[in-house]
Formats: C-alpha cells, sequence, structure tokens
C-alpha cells in the first residue's frame, strides 16, 4: 500500500478473494473438492479390492423373510437390494461408471468444443456465422429429449450413451471457448505473431489453445458433475449403461417403485449427490484460484 | 432556510474519517473544518487519494462501514447533521442537498429512461403526481440546455453525449431545488470543450437560483475558473486555504506551489505534458511525525522542524490559512516575484 | 423490430425443419418393421406388403422424405402405433400439461432465485450469504429424478400431504414444479448474488443513494431490475435443458405431460409419437427463447434482437 485512501481504494484493500490469495492459504472449497472427487476416483479404481463382495452375485442369505436387509441390520453394511446383492458393493462399483462417464464423453465434447470455438473466433467471418448459429440453435434445443430419442432407435449401447451426452453438453462449453479466444484474439503477441508471418495454424496451436488450458480443465470439471448428473437421468429412466453394470441412477431407477424400502433410493442419490458436488465445488475453487471466470451457464 | 444568515449554510468541524482495516485505521480524512455560505462557489482540490472525495461523502452520510465518521459538528443550514437519524438524512440528500458525481455514464441507470431517473428524485422526496413529475423534469431538462427536453425525456443514457449525459446529472442534483448542490469531478470525465460548457452551466445555474455549491476536483483549473474560496487537501487535511485568487495568485503551501506548476491551465492552448509532482502521498495507515508533505517538498531541503512538529493551519492573511511551517517565506517569495 | 421478430421466427421454422430432418434419419435407422408393427403380429405377409404400399414405405428415402416434411408441415404426425389415436391429439391433450406445469416451475425459480440473490446481495456476509455457496452447490448436484423421489417419499408418501401422482387435484402440481424449478433457483440466486452485489457497488448506486432514495427502492427497483437481464440470458438457453428436466419429473410424478409421454412413448416403441413429442417439445422450447430475448429487449434498453 503506496498510495491510499479513496473509499473505492478501501473497498479493494478489503476485498476477501485478495486477501486469501495474498495469505496463500488452501481455500477451503478447492480442497473439499479435491477431497470428494478423489475418494470416488480411488473407489472407481480399486472397487474389486475395496468391495466386500461381488456387486452382482445373488447372496444365499441376501433377503431376509419380507425383502432386502435394512443398512446396519446384517453382516451386509449397507443391506441388500430387492434381490439379494450387496448394496455396498454395488455402489462402490457404480463408481466405476460414474467416473467413466465424468471422464470419457466429457473430453470428445471439449474436444468438440475446443475445435469449433476456436476456429469459429480465430477465422471469424462466415465461418464464425456459421458454426455459433448452429452452436447456439442446438444449445437452445431440448438436448436431453433429443439423446432420448437418439437413444430409444440407436438402443442403449454403451457408445451411444457417450454420444448421447456429448449431444448434450458440446454447444455450452464451445460457446465458452469461443467467447475466451475472442478475448485471446485481441492480445498484441498475437498481432505481432501474425505480423512476424506465422501461419494461423501455428498461431493457433502455439498462442492460442495453450491460453485456453486454464479454462478448459475448469470448464472439464464443472462439466463432469453435469455428465454424471445426466447420465443418472439417463440410467433412472432405463436409457444409461445398462445393467447388470451397477449404475447409481440405474439403480435409483429399479428401486423407484419400492418406496418401503428408501435405503435403496436414498443411498446412490447420496453418491451422486456428492460426487457431483465434489465437481463443483473442484471447479469453483479452481476458477477462484487460477481465475479465467467460466461465465456463469448453466451446466 | 428560516431565520438564518447568521449561521452558515454548511459548518464542518473537526471531521475525521477512518476505515478500519486488518493492518490498523486508515485516516482518509483527518480533522478538517470549513465553512460554506448561502450561494457560495467552494472547491475542494487534491490529488487522488487525498480524502477529498471521502469528504463529500461524509458529509452527506454516505460513509458505509468499516468506514466511520466522526466531527464535533457537520451542521446544515442550522440543523446538526451528526444528530440525525438515517431516515432524516435520508430525506436531505437529494432534496436539499443535490449531488453530481464523476461519470454521468455510471452513474445512470442504464435501464430507465432519463425522464423517469429526474421524476422519482421528486416523487421520493415531495408528493407530487406521476404527471406532476413528468411536466417538471421536462422543464428542469430544459432549463439545463437539452434541446427537445419534452422528446429527449423518453431517452435512456447510452442514447446521449457525454456532455448530456453531465447535464442531465446536473437535472439530477437540481430537481428538488436544493440549496447547496455537491460536484464530486464534475468534469473529468468530459473533453475538454464540454468541460468549459458543464461549468459555465452550472455557475450560471447556481447564481440564478442562489445555490451554493462545492466542488472536489483534481485540477486547479476548474477552481480557478469556478470556485471563490478553496481548500487545499493533502493526506487528509487541509494545507492551504482561502479566496481562490488569492490562493492561486500568491499560494501559501509548497503543495499548492508544486499543484500550480505541474497544472495544465484549462484556457492555455498548449496542453503538453506536464511533470507531475514527484513521489507518491504517504501511507495513511502510519503517519509518521512531522509535515506529511516533507518527502516530497522541494523548499524543506530536510529542515529539521518539517520533520518533527506536525504544522497546523495558521492564518497568513485575512481568510487566508496555510499549514505550512515556512508559509511567510513563501509569502516574501510570492510578493518578490510579483514585484520583480 | 417487427422486422427481427419475423427473421428470428422464420429462423425457428428452420430450425424445426432441421430437427423434423433428424427424426426422419432416426425413424430410418430403426431395428423394427413399422408396417408390421402397424398391421399387427397375426396378419399374413401379404396384408403387411398392403400396408407397406399403403404407407409409401417401398418408395425412395427422398419421396419418403419429402412426403415426411410435407405431412409435419401440416402438423399431421400420423397415428399413434398404439392405440392409433391421431397422433397430433395425444400431444394436444397433453402440451398443456407441460405447459402449465413449466409456467409454476419458472414462476417458482424466478420468485426463490431472484429474492434469495437479492437478499444475499443486500446483507453480504451475513448468515444467508455465508452459506448461500454450500446450498446452492447441493441443490445443483441432486439429481432431479431423485429430489422428486425423496419429496415424493416424504410428502406424499410418509405425511400424506400431497397426492402420489398423477394430475387430477390442485394440489398436484407443488411438488413436480418444486422439483423441476429448485435447481433453477440455485442458479439464478447465484448469478442475481453476483450481478447484483455488482451492482450495490457501482457509481449509480450511490448516485441513487446520494439523490435520497430509500433503500428498499433502491433494492427493489434499480438494482432489481439491473440483475434481471443476466437471469433472462441464462433463462432463454435454458428451456431446452429445463424440458430434459420435465421428462424425468413428469416421469416421477405420473404427471402426464409431453415428457411422461415421451418416455411411454420410448417404453412402447411408438415411434410417432415419439417424434411428436421430439418437434413440438423443440418448438415449445424455440417460441420460449425467443419470448425470454423479447422481454429482455424490454427490460434492457441496451439489448438488441439479434
Amino acid at each position: 500500500m503506496s498510495t491510499a485512501a479513496s473509499p473505492a481504494d478501501v473497498e479493494e484493500f478489503l476485498d476477501g478473494a485478495a486477501r486469501a490469495r495474498r495469505t496463500g492459504r488452501v481455500d477451503p472449497v478447492l480442497l473439499s473438492g479435491c477431497v470428494i472427487v478423489g475418494f470416488f476416483i480411488v473407489c472407481a479404481i480399486f472397487a474389486p479390492w475395496i468391495a466386500p463382495h461381488d456387486p452382482d452375485f445373488q447372496q444365499a442369505d441376501g433377503l431376509n423373510g419380507i425383502g432386502p436387509w435394512a443398512p446396519f441390520d446384517s453382516s451386509y453394511l449397507l443391506g441388500t437390494d430387492e434381490l439379494g446383492r450387496d448394496y455396498l458393493s454395488r455402489l462402490i462399483y457404480g463408481a466405476r461408471v460414474a467416473i467413466f462417464i465424468a471422464i470419457v464423453p466429457n473430453a470428445i465434447a471439449m474436444v468438440i468444443a475446443t475445435l469449433v470455438g476456436v476456429s469459429a473466433g480465430y477465422f471469424r467471418g462466415r465461418v464464425d456465422t456459421i458454426l455459433m448459429r448452429i452452436t447456439e440453435t442446438v444449445m437452445v434445443l431440448p438436448a436431453f429429449l433429443l439423446a432420448l430419442a437418439l437413444i430409444s432407435v440407436a438402443g442403449s449401447g454403451l457408445w451411444v450413451v457417450v454420444i448421447a451426452l456429448v449431444l448434450v453438453s458440446w454447444t455450452y462449453a464451445a460457446r465458452v471457448v469461443y467467447g475466451e479466444v475472442l478475448r485471446i484474439r485481441e492480445a498484441t503477441f498475437i498481432e505481432a505473431a501474425r505480423a512476424l508471418g506465422a501461419s494461423s495454424w501455428r498461431i493457433i496451436f502455439r498462442h492460442v489453445i495453450p491460453q485456453l488450458r486454464g479454462l478448459l480443465v475448469t470448464y472439464f470439471t464443472l462439466n463432469a458433475a453435469f455428465m454424471v448428473l445426466t447420465e443418472a437421468g439417463l440410467g433412472f429412466l432405463g436409457f444409461g449403461i445398462q445393467p447388470p453394470t451397477p449404475s447409481w441412477g440405474a439403480m435409483i431407477g429399479a428401486s423407484r417403485d419400492l418406496l418401503f424400502w428408501p435405503w435403496l433410493i436414498i443411498l446412490p442419490g447420496v453418491c451422486l449427490a456428492l460426487l457431483g458436488m465434489g465437481f463443483y465445488l473442484l471447479g469453483e475453487g479452481l476458477q477462484r484460484r487460477f481465475g479465467p471466470r467460466v461465465p456463469t451457464a448453466r451446466l | 432556510m428560516s431565520d438564518s444568515a447568521d449561521h452558515p449554510l454548511l459548518e464542518v468541524r473537526n471531521l475525521v474519517t477512518r476505515f478500519s482495516t486488518q493492518e490498523g485505521d486508515l485516516i482518509a480524512v483527518d480533522g478538517i473544518s470549513f465553512d460554506i455560505e448561502r450561494g457560495q462557489r467552494f472547491g475542494i482540490v487534491g490529488e487522488s487519494g487525498s480524502g477529498k472525495s471521502a469528504t463529500l461523502w461524509s458529509i452527506i452520510g454516505l460513509i458505509d462501514p468499516p468506514g466511520s465518521v466522526v466531527a464535533d459538528r457537520i451542521s446544515f443550514d442550522g440543523v446538526d447533521m451528526l444528530g440525525m437519524s438515517r431516515e432524516e438524512r435520508r430525506r436531505i440528500r437529494g432534496s436539499r442537498i443535490g449531488f453530481v458525481m464523476q461519470d454521468p455514464l455510471a452513474a445512470l441507470s442504464p435501464v430507465f429512461t432519463v425522464g423517469e431517473q429526474i421524476a422519482e428524485t421528486i416523487r421520493c422526496h415531495e408528493s407530487v403526481s406521476r404527471s406532476e413529475a413528468k411536466r417538471r423534469a421536462i422543464e428542469i431538462l430544459d432549463s439545463v440546455g437539452i434541446p427537445d427536453a419534452a422528446e429527449r425525456v423518453r431517452t435512456y443514457p447510452h442514447e446521449l453525449s457525454g456532455g448530456m449525459r453531465q447535464r442531465v446529472a446536473i437535472a439530477i442534483a437540481l430537481a428538488c431545488n436544493p440549496a447547496l448542490v455537491i460536484a464530486d469531478e464534475p468534469t473529468t470525465a468530459l473533453d475538454v470543450t464540454i468541460q468549459a460548457q458543464v461549468l459555465e452551466l452550472l455557475e450560471e445555474l447556481c447564481k440564478e437560483r442562489g445555490v451554493a455549491v462545492l466542488v472536489v476536483t483534481h485540477d486547479l483549473g476548474v477552481i480557478g475558473r469556478f470556485a471563490d474560496h478553496v481548500a487545499v487537501m493533502y493526506a487528509g487535511r487541509i494545507v492551504e486555504q482561502g479566496p481562490t485568487e488569492q490562493l492561486l495568485r500568491s499560494p501559501r503551501h509548497p503543495y499548492t506551489e508544486a499543484l500550480l506548476v505541474s497544472q495544465p491551465r484549462l484556457d492555455s492552448e498548449r496542453r503538453a505534458e506536464l511533470p507531475a509532482i514527484p513521489g507518491a502521498p504517504p501511507n495513511l495507515l502510519r503517519r509518521t511525525p512531522g509535515c506529511a508533505f516533507q518527502p516530497r517538498c522541494h523548499r524543506s531541503n530536510g529542515r529539521e522542524r518539517c520533520c518533527e512538529d506536525d504544522p497546523v493551519l495558521h492564518a497568513v492573511e485575512a481568510e487566508h490559512a496555510s499549514a505550512c511551517h515556512f508559509s511567510d517565506e513563501l509569502g516574501e517569495i510570492g510578493a518578490a516575484s510579483r514585484d520583480g | 423490430m417487427l422486422r427481427v421478430i419475423l427473421r428470428r421466427l422464420g429462423w425457428v421454422l428452420v430450425t424445426l425443419a432441421a430437427v423434423a430432418t433428424f427424426t426422419f434419419f432416426l425413424t430410418f435407422l430403426l431395428p423394427q418393421d413399422v408396417a408390421r408393427t402397424i398391421a399387427g403380429d397375426k396378419v399374413s405377409e401379404a396384408e403387411v406388403e398392403r400396408v407397406r404400399q399403403e404407407l409409401g414405405l417401398n418408395d425412395s428415402p427422398a419421396i419418403q422424405y419429402v412426403r415426411y416434411m410435407g405431412r409435419v408441415a401440416r402438423l399431421d404426425f400420423g397415428y399413434s402405433f398404439v392405440n392409433r389415436q391421431p397422433v397430433g391429439e395425444i400431444i394436444a391433450e397433453r402440451l398443456p400439461r407441460t405447459i402449465s406445469l413449466a409456467a409454476v416451475a419458472i414462476i417458482f425459480q424466478l420468485v426463490v432465485g431472484i429474492g434469495l440473490g437479492l437478499a444475499t446481495a443486500a446483507r453480504a456476509n451475513g448468515v444467508l450469504d455465508r452459506t448461500t455457496l454450500s446450498w446452492a452447490v447441493l441443490m445443483i448436484s441432486l439429481p432431479t429424478f431423485w429430489l422428486g423421489l425423496i419429496l415424493l417419499y416424504v410428502f406424499a408418501f410418509e405425511l400424506g400431504w400431497f397426492p402420489l401422482g398423477g394430475a387430477d387435484s390442485f394440489s398436484a402440481i407443488v411438488l413436480p414444479a418444486i422439483t423441476l424449478g429448485i435447481a433453477g433457483a440455485a442458479w439464478y440466486s447465484r448469478v442475481v448474488r453476483q450481478a447484483a452485489s455488482e451492482t450495490l457497488a457501482s457509481d449509480f448506486v450511490k448516485e441513487l443513494r446520494a439523490k435520497g432514495l430509500p433503500r428498499r427502492t433502491i433494492l427493489f427497483k434499480h438494482v432489481l431490475r439491473a440483475s434481471l437481464s443476466p437471469v433472462l440470458t441464462m433463462m432463454a438457453i435454458d428451456f431446452g435443458f429445463f424440458l430434459g428436466g420435465a421428462v424425468l419429473v413428469e416421469t416421477v410424478y405420473a404427471w402426464p405431460g409431453l415428457g411422461l409421454t415421451s418416455y411411454q412413448a420410448i417404453e412402447t416403441g411408438d415411434t410417432p409419437l415419439l417424434m411428436a413429442c421430439v418437434i413440438v417439445g423443440s418448438a415449445f422450447v424455440l417460441i420460449l427463447n425467443l419470448a425470454a430475448d423479447l422481454v429482455r429487449t424490454v427490460i434492457d434498453p441496451r439489448v438488441r434482437l439479434g
């Protein structure tokens, strides 16, 4: 603080985020996001070692007289499902589907978004008009319904689900990338590179895309939550990753009429909400720490 | 209004404004006092961070926590403003005291018409009908020199030029016939030619209506053209105060002198880059003993007294006061240069 | 202005044509034999062939496409595979249900979102504000359908305050509308919080205070108005997402609207009904989008309709 004292200066001085940055303490938001997401990644990778039982095996003593075991009532820690399978093991294996969904379709969507956003933002002109017109139109359409229609016709194979998820999410990302490229494009060093006669592709790969890294990482994290929740929605309707592979959304869908045994619905939902929250917190934390601010498009 | 020629319109005594921060208290305004008479045009001049804006906001009661204001007295038209409730103070703002801000584009709401923004000011202070408020809005827009006022009430701020917007801001300030208009850097955001027009307009209107004006600026040109009395602020204190003409002709504080040298003149043809005063304003969190201006002063020459004694404002001539230990020296120099 | 609206409407039609084309290609991918499905299982191959002729399924794809688009343009979506009812009639019966559900949910999310956003911005660092991030993130992360089931379990099954589903009573709309709107409310509260606190710190609010406006006028007239624009921008591109949520919510609550209809159409293999749902759903969303953009130009005169 060399100069001081107008009210505006004081406001800035008191700004909490700046203070946190100065003191270099760990942001609790970022930390909790890391812990939650890390926990589920560990579950996904080490599922066979962590899970106490085979998730698909119908245990001989898996059902009591009237139905599945409730949590903490038997040797099955979180109870069993209506077919007598160990619920804890199914939840742990369910993390595998969730993490796969969070990464694979998400990454594909990011690649498409980057290609579209960078081409439109860098080349401008007609390319820009056409690409962004298409992007914005697709963005407005009811993507979930279109994805359902696609799956209903093509069957819910793994890759059809992946394609459906890419379909519903690439547009938001493309628009965010596009906005950022427009900003980067104005930077003087890009002017300089162009003046020196560098080719467009060279500038794009050497100068533009590296600058998008922070934005893409942040957006990838936020979008992961959206992917997981959307796949759960498809699974709930019976069009997600197919049984017997345990998927949290499908587990809820299978139990939706079994309100007498609420834990069958509650537990997978808690897992979904936790993982979703973990990704959002992680994304929010990354954003605070590294900026750039991802425009608040609903994910 | 009332009986009142015996007290000034605005009386400020020992005003202190501080902001509590994690690194200690930041004293933005450090015990200043001044009076504004009815119809007077009073100017406060200083660099950014000198506490001049904080002074204005303190007077109208808009310093928010973590800021706080204490004073021996702030009275407006003989009424103590410090003892007022928030609601009472709000009623004075906009009706008895008008306010003109620096950047009219930022200060006007982008989503309402200018007519609506003038009319809402009137309606929140006086119980008049919507149509009456609108009629008066047109009238006042007309009087600030906006052509086709009846049409222009329907336009939005972004559709007007910078000068027009500042005229609208002045119209809002004058909408309820205030006794005092406070203007915070009213011309800084404007082009030079527009600056002159706006100043002229403000001067004309205030004369016409007998309104006193308190103008804050970093531009001595504005002061010279507009104010009849001026206070120079540095590091939260008034370092020199007096009738404008006298103060500008023979400054009695080295800071005023330095400001004069670094100032482009409003009427000069050449507006070349002029050197700013070397050095930076002091850290208001940690005051050092002695004169606050001493490290940047070209007259101190490291004299002991400047580093040890805190100078106080003292009269050097009738109505002219300075807070420099060696104000007499400056007087002599001024006199010498005038004679020579 | 009128010309711009007409141009936007034209673009809506172009988009709908693209959606219809997409659905046409989907029916081509269909593994089942459409003529066989329509004719029924028990009829002879000759009879199926007659149906095939009648529907023109032996014509070239190009001719079929033109015919299909022509029918869609006349809003003729054919007959349901399941109960032979004209699809148009089914849609006409179901669409108003979705419109009423969407209307209540949108009002809910706007009122709650804007209210909370303003409240947290006005009392920055208050208890509400300090907890806003956590609860907003929680609400956003709850899967819509799961939240629906939980609300159904607690308020309908256990407490019996609301019907267990359907649309037979007036109170039946409450739980679905809250379920559908709650994530939006959480998002909007954060958007409004952001916009409103920026506005509150801006010069023009200082000016409003300086001209003596009461606090509530500043908050509910000026700050509110300035914060609406980002919400509407967001909402305009959100309706599609919203309809996706409606599919899930309507399924959970057995709310007989467009969403439940699409789900049932998929379950029963009723392709014409599903395709009609997709096209009508898209039209619904596109029109809402245009409407939101129009409202935005009214609220913020700086925005121009593109």
